[in-house]
């Protein structure tokens, strides 16, 4: 990934304390943030709270990062280390996917009320898959980045994101097209 | 390779709207009101951590350095006499050696 200049700009002004512009930075990387969070831990809360303590991490150690280096894989090993402490400290919650405010297969099939349901199917199939299989996965598949930036975020060897992403990408596709079939 | 064309643009899609937590300026917006509040107490312990990854693998190689050398036989030195008066093998080194003793510090010996 290219470095970002306005992006750099950014970094060096919260480097100097500046809140608004580690403000914008956080909104630039909220929605990876919170996202890889979702994948780890699978608890939304516990999620959001992870997120957190990894941007004020961040904040923290704004000092030892290296503006010749993007952003985005520094701050996102720092998000991943605190969604792997926060699982290692407490027991995740699991949440009952089915809850009430989802719709029923009564509703009628409609497209959206179909693709709500396949989130769901998808998000279950994420849950059945090992904690390395969906980091790996979102950070590839979602968030864009290489195999060689999601070794050194989640701190194991590239070849094992390569078959991470394909082990996880083969079983969400499995759930997706036994989905579809049930569905249809 | 670019690996932007290895992408599953599709999985990728449907796993973005399934993770997204929505309203990420609320977010933002929290963690900016709590800013003053961890800071101290995360940095010590990150450097506590940071310390202790260091430190503790260097003072268990240092132990096991230290018991190493700790537990090494000490040898003396064999010379022709000792293999002769007390060697173990009462002599059979020299009998079966294809090359003859070195008599040298004996024949020399004032």
């Amino acid at each position: 990934m290219q470095i970002d200049k306005v992006e750099a700009d950014l970094v060096r002004r919260a480097m100097s304390g500046d809140r608004d512009a580690f403000g914008q930075i956080m909104e630039r990387y909220a929605g990876s943030a919170r996202r890889l969070c979702r994948a780890i831990l699978r608890d939304p809360e516990e999620a959001d709270d992870a997120a957190q303590d990894a941007f004020l991490s961040a904040w923290v150690k704004l000092g030892q990062y290296d503006l010749r280096r993007p952003l985005g894989p520094w701050l996102l090993r720092i998000v991943a280390n605190a969604a792997k402490d926060r699982r290692r400290r407490r027991e995740v919650r699991r949440t009952d996917e089915l809850s009430d405010s989802m719709p029923s297969r009564d509703a009628g099939p409609d497209r959206e009320t179909e693709r709500r349901l396949l989130e769901e199917h998808l998000k279950d199939a994420l849950d059945e898959l090992p904690e390395r299989y969906r980091a790996a996965v979102v950070l590839f598949d979602v968030e864009g980045y290489s195999h060689a930036e999601i070794a050194k975020m989640i701190g194991v060897p590239e070849g094992t994101v390569r078959s991470d992403v394909f082990h996880a990408r083969r079983m969400l596709r499995q759930a997706m097209e036994d989905w579809k079939e049930n569905w249809r | 390779m670019n690996e932007s064309q290895d992408r599953d643009m599709e999985l990728g899609a449907a796993l973005r709207r399934a993770l997204d937590a929505g309203n990420d300026r609320a977010f933002v917006a929290r963690v900016l009101a709590n800013i003053d509040t961890a800071p101290v107490a995360s940095l010590f312990w990150d450097l506590l951590g940071s310390w202790a990854r260091r430190g503790i693998p260097a003072a268990i190689m240092v132990a096991a350095l230290t018991a190493f050398l700790l537990a090494l036989p000490r040898q003396p030195a064999a010379n022709l006499e000792d293999t002769l008066v007390g060697g173990t093998d009462g002599g059979a080194t020299l009998i079966t050696s294809p090359t003859p003793p070195d008599a040298g510090p004996i024949v020399n010996t004032p």
